[in-house]
């Protein structure tokens, strides 16, 4: 698969983009049970899923879940690398049946908490974490919707992006 | 260029999801009072203490958390885990909630009068 110089350098810069979001989150304190997050990042993943192609966003995906890896320690890598190729897998089940992109992001949400309080089950041996299912579900379709929103809204200026047509506020761009 | 459109008519029933999730959480509310806080570590428990007796303690086998146990409610101090999300969570006061840290394997949860031993499985 022949990749341009175009390719790699906005591939580089979606999987900066994702990590930079993904550090942002985890330093904010938000009181939720297990960490539960926004997930913007999965905006970025989402984007280069359905505008580029499956094997990017899985290396965005694993990458990201790399660079969580090197600046958060292995818990943190593990929990992305199950909760992101979980979530990436559902999505590009839904993609692939033509769903809406708000089933795409939630299911997307939900494949990736559940993922996520397996991975932590299995690390604390202890299966009574399913206490928290109820509040993790409830937490990705609320956080799937708005992932799913702001994908909705950028998508337009994201394609006139690529394709060069986008047009600054009182300039043309050549 | 494919236009995946953002949503249709059959994605409200994902409405459902959360709704019945509610309905689960109201449904398991208990008003027991708490009575002991468990800690586990891996899938064994390490010490139960009765809240009782209000004091701080450092566990034998995890020497960087500290845990206060009070009349109410547990909560952890401090700990050398490097997200401390324990520390953040703040403190549990219902039979059933927990504080987890993920590096080291611990669980604090409430027990409360009418519960019995949970399952653990592993």
């Amino acid at each position: 698969m022949k990749r341009t110089a175009k390719d790699i350098t906005t591939l580089g810069l979606l999987l900066a983009l994702a990590c930079a979001i993904s550090y942002i989150e985890s330093v904010l304190p938000i009181p939720l049970p297990l960490g539960v997050k926004p997930g913007l990042a999965s905006i970025v993943v989402m984007y280069t899923l359905i505008e580029r192609n499956p094997r990017d966003a899985l290396l965005l995906t694993l990458l990201k879940s790399g660079f969580v890896f090197l600046t958060r320690g292995v818990t943190a890598g593990i929990l992305s690398a199950s909760g992101g190729l979980l979530a990436l897998g559902v999505m590009l089940f839904c993609h692939k049946l033509n769903s809406s992109l708000l089933t795409i992001s939630i299911s997307g949400a939900a494949a990736h908490n559940l993922a996520q309080l397996i991975a932590a089950a299995l690390l604390l041996q202890n299966i009574n974490l399913t206490y928290y299912l109820p509040v993790l579900l409830i937490a990705a379709v609320i956080s799937g919707g708005v992932t799913g929103g702001c994908l909705a809204a950028l998508l337009p200026r994201l394609r006139a992006a690529q394709n060069g047509t986008l047009r600054k506020k009182g300039k043309e761009e050549p | 260029m494919n236009h995946t459109p953002f949503a249709r008519k059959q994605d409200l029933l994902w409405l459902l999801l959360p709704v019945i999730c509610i309905a689960v959480l109201l449904l398991r509310a208990q008003s027991d009072t708490p009575v002991s806080a468990q800690i586990s570590i891996g899938n064994e428990v390490v010490a139960v203490y009765p809240l009782s007796e209000p004091q701080t303690i450092t566990l034998a086998n995890a020497d960087g958390i500290r845990i206060e146990i009070r009349e109410n409610a547990v909560c952890v101090l401090e700990s050398d885990c490097p997200d401390k999300r324990c520390v953040r969570m703040g403190a549990i006061s219902k039979p059933g909630e927990m504080i987890v840290c993920l590096p080291h394997a611990m669980i604090i949860t409430l027990v409360g009068a009418s519960d019995g031993a949970d399952v653990v499985i592993g």
